[in-house]
């Protein structure tokens, strides 16, 4: 399956999910996504500031998450949205960032995220 | 998971009507009401926050299946040979209308409502507008109060200062205002305070930040939380299981401030 089809098969198993994308936060730059509408670039880049930033914040935190899971998580809830950030463990910049409707299942969404991005490292090697 | 709560509606005959006399009839308050099964439902779309799917079923064998999230009705669908679904219109009056005329027409002839609560389906849509149960209730000249007195509170500041392990309140220099923890969520606020600290992380410094919450998920079902606001920042350990019901009671309250802001409606109670 291509990225694009990754994507597009994790927005469709979550409902009120607008927007996809997949990234890199170390270079600070969002690689493909998938949408229903467009998004600019501009909003596309601060997605990825955005969540370099609350990746400090997980590894600022590191000490107490010793979890099973080696991704990296965080949720932002904005005015307008709620963003669910799954990034690849250690200092890889890899990360997928789901942007949903107020109301979602966070835990759910942070679930499928991971089994996504897994399958997009898998897909890499 | 399932929430099953059962209604029992005992009205006389001579009080069933239909929308159109009860928009005629009720011009105020009807205190009789209470006991309505269509209140019942209406209050149950009013508690819910998480998106649920309400199936409703009258004793006179009709049915209804509701889509609810952030205490809005976004969908009616009728069950049975005339099935019929409705989305809410983009206009929120329209969508009052149309939802009480179909919630009306299925439960003002009902003894007893049956009400079943789960999660959305994958299938399921959300939808932006929706309306407010308190805009139905008025429509149908119905009185909605909640049944119980102590209900959680839905204030976000309300519900970190309930569940908080650890909790610190910071002004926009970052000055600490007050700070409480347990002995356990300790370290975890000492971390997050350093961090943000070190960051720099107030709204007078970072433009654009301003309202907004992050949750980070740890170890032992906690969350470490920064709520953003123009007067400062609240840091906190909280239980993972709180996060959902914090992140939308915020949102609820922002809409709200928003709504008030731009002359819309004030949140129902």
């Amino acid at each position: 399956m291509t990225v694009g089809g990754h994507l597009d098969t994790l927005r469709a198993s979550l409902p009120g999910c607008t927007l996809v994308a997949y990234g890199d936060v170390s270079a600070q730059l969002v690689l493909r996504t998938s949408t229903d509408s467009a998004w600019p670039q501009e909003k596309l880049d601060d997605l990825c500031k955005s969540g370099a930033r609350q990746f400090g914040l997980v590894d600022a935190m590191s000490p107490f998450r010793q979890s099973a899971n080696p991704t990296r998580e965080a949720i932002v809830t904005t005015r307008r949205d709620v963003r669910v950030y799954v990034g690849a463990p250690g200092a890889a910049g890899d990360v997928l960032c789901c942007v949903c409707r107020s109301g979602i299942d966070t835990d759910h969404v942070i679930h499928e995220a991971r089994a996504a991005l897994s399958n997009l490292l898998d897909r890499d090697q | 998971m399932s929430q099953i709560v059962r209604l029992q509606v005992t009205r006389p005959h001579t009080q069933k009507s239909r929308l159109s006399d009860r928009m005629n009839a009720f011009a105020g308050v009807t205190p009789e009401a209470e006991g309505n099964g269509l209140v019942q439902v209406l209050r149950q779309i009013d508690e819910t926050i998480l998106p649920r799917a309400l199936t409703v079923t009258a004793d006179t064998g009709h049915s209804l299946r509701l889509l609810v999230s952030n205490r809005r009705l976004m969908r009616v669908e009728t069950v049975g040979s005339n099935a019929v679904a409705a989305d809410a219109p983009s206009d929120p009056d329209e969508a009052a209308a149309q939802f009480s005329e179909a919630l009306s027409a299925v439960l003002s002839d009902a003894q007893s409502v049956r009400v079943s609560a789960t999660r959305y389906s994958t299938d399921a849509i959300f939808w932006d507008v929706g309306c407010g149960a308190g805009r139905i209730a008025a429509l149908l000249g119905l009185m909605l109060r909640p049944l119980a007195p102590a209900r959680a509170p839905s204030d976000p500041e309300k519900l970190l200062a309930l569940h908080a392990r650890a909790r610190a309140e910071l002004s926009t220099s970052g000055q600490i205002l007050s700070h409480t923890a347990s002995p356990e969520a300790e370290p975890m606020l000492e971390a997050l305070l350093t961090w943000v600290s070190n960051h720099n992380q107030t709204n007078a410094t970072v433009s654009g930040r301003a309202d907004d919450i992050s949750c980070i998920p740890l170890d032992d079902a906690l969350d470490a939380v920064i709520i953003h606001r123009a007067d400062g920042q609240t840091l906190a350990i909280t239980p993972s299981s709180a996060r959902d019901t914090l992140l939308s009671a915020w949102h609820s309250a922002r809409a709200a401030i928003d709504g008030a802001g731009k002359g819309g409606h004030r949140p129902l109670h």
